[in-house]
Order: structure tokens, then sequence, then C-alpha cells
């Protein structure tokens, strides 16, 4: 019952990790397109 | 027949905002371009804003290969991992109609983020807005939100630049083409203050496979070129250190540049 719960938790979760590993990478990284 | 210096690397090496840049022939006055002044060889420049590793070592190879009969000294910058060179579905605006960079910023929603930083600068913003079309038409967007989501790692991106690195390097041995590597900033071999190349054995099979005797640095723990220039708070525009900082990294990597150049 709760699975669309837990499946929902998880898509945020991994979204989170994601935009995360993006910030880290363009701070590492800053030059935007050159 | 004179030498020629040939320079590969990113916008550090073609020479993005530096006095002379008009966005299209490289700088006179990178760092790449006053070495080449030294010794009074032809300059050519294969690097190309925003690209990494793996489009580096092939921009210098398809040079090389284009031109076996040159006597060539090569320099190369390496510069941030995180950058990808795949050959897409052929596009008309693609380098080569195939080839396409991708990093970072080219996933999607990155719009505020990107109008904050180029707020002063019109032709930048102008420019990254021509891009984010051509991200769209190429399918490299839709790529780059995929490959940043799912697969993008600092292990394989190691991976994938040494491996190219190793590539060229054995290249130019095998050929006799002297030359002088250096890097833009060290997160090439470190993650913060633990070396790469601690992984595991496989990289660190690859790291011992660096020929570091033909590298240059910019001070401890592999220091780059922009670290080097940020560290010593030299001016700089937008997002790049200006004609100081590029006349001064010359100055410095001068001495091992010309042992490089003249060893037979």
């Amino acid at each position: 019952m709760l699975g669309w719960l837990k499946s929902l938790i998880n898509k945020i979760r991994l979204e989170r990790q994601y935009r995360k590993r993006l910030k880290e990478l363009k701070k590492k990284d800053p030059f935007i397109y050159k | 027949m004179n030498r020629t210096l040939l320079a590969g690397g990113c916008s550090f090496t073609f020479g993005h905002e530096l006095s002379d840049d008009n966005g299209k022939i490289p700088s006179s006055k990178s760092w790449s371009a006053l070495l080449a002044k030294e010794t009074n060889a032809e300059y050519v420049c294969v690097a190309k804003a925003g690209i990494g590793n793996s489009g580096i070592a092939r921009k210098l190879f398809s040079y090389i290969s284009l031109n076996p009969d040159k006597d060539i000294f090569v320099t190369a910058m390496w510069s941030f991992l995180s950058r990808y060179d795949w050959a897409m579905p052929r596009h008309n605006v693609l380098e080569g109609t195939r080839w396409a960079t991708i990093t970072p910023w080219d996933t999607s929603d990155n719009q505020a983020e990107v109008q904050k930083t180029l707020s002063n600068s019109e032709p930048q913003l102008e420019e990254w807005k021509r891009r984010r079309e051509n991200t769209k038409s190429t399918g490299v967007g839709p790529f780059a939100d995929a490959l940043y989501r799912h697969a993008a790692n600092q292990y394989h991106e190691a991976y994938l630049s040494w491996k190219n690195i190793i590539w060229l390097q054995n290249i130019l041995e095998k050929k006799k083409i002297p030359y002088m590597f250096t890097l833009a900033d060290n997160s090439l071999f470190w993650d913060e203050l633990k070396p790469l190349n601690a992984s595991d054995s496989l990289l660190n099979g690859l790291y011992n496979e660096i020929d570091f005797n033909k590298w240059v640095v910019f001070g401890e723990r592999q220091m780059g070129f922009n670290q080097w220039s940020l560290l010593n708070e030299y001016p700089r525009g937008t997002t790049h250190p200006l004609d100081a900082a590029h006349a001064d990294a010359a100055g410095l990597i001068k001495d091992k540049f010309l042992k490089l150049y003249n060893q037979q």
C-alpha cells in the first residue's frame, strides 16, 4: 500500500543527489561555455 | 625548416578574455603563444573553449597526423575531468559536423545561475543563448541530462582523461615528437587532498604510465594554471585570468620548456 510513497521518496532522494552532484561539478568547473 | 609549436588545450590556451581575444583567432598573449615567441617557432593553436581532455588529445593527434612532415613541438594544458568529447550524429553546427563538447553546463535548468554569472557580459550571454539553441537541435542537451544524471562519475572521468593523455603521450614518443604537458587544475589527479591514483590498481597503473618528466606544474599537489592564478590574485575577466597571469606563467615554465624544446 505504501509502495507508491516509497517510490516517490526514492525519486526525490535521487533528484536531490543529482542536483547536489551537478552543483559540485559546476563549482569545480565554473567555465560556463568556455 | 622552422619548427611549429602546436598548442592544445581549452580556453586557457586559446586565450579567452585576453586583451586581443576576438573569440575567433587564438590569442597571441596566451601562455603557449608567449612560449612560441621565445623560440621563434611558428605558432599553431588547436585549443577550443570548453573542451575536455579527450577532445584536446583528439585535436592534437588530428593535426599531427595531417602534417607528418612538419617539425613539431607539442604543448598541452589538460583541462577539467568532467568534460566529455563525443562524436554525435552529424549536424552542421557541430565541430567538423560531428564533435560535441559536453560539460555539466549543458544540462537543463541552468538559466538562473548563468544569467547571474554572465549578467555583466552581454556578448557572453548572447553566446550562451546561441549555444543553448544548438544543444537542443543537436541532441547534446538531452544527452547531457542523461549523462550527468545516470552515468558521469569522477572515477570514469579520471580513467578516460588519463587514458587519453597516455594515448597521446605514447603516439608522440613513437613519432619522436617532443612535447611538454601541463594542466589547468589539479582535479585532474586529485580529489581535494586525496590522490585519485589511490582509488584502485587500475587507476594507479594508468597513473604510473604517465611520464611526469615532461610535465610542468604550478605548485604543490600538481597545482594547475588556473588555481595558481587564483592563489596569486591575478586580475580576472568574467571567468578567466587575464594577460598578466599568462605572461608570468610563461616566465615560470620557460626554463623547463626550453630544456624539453631543445632536447634532441
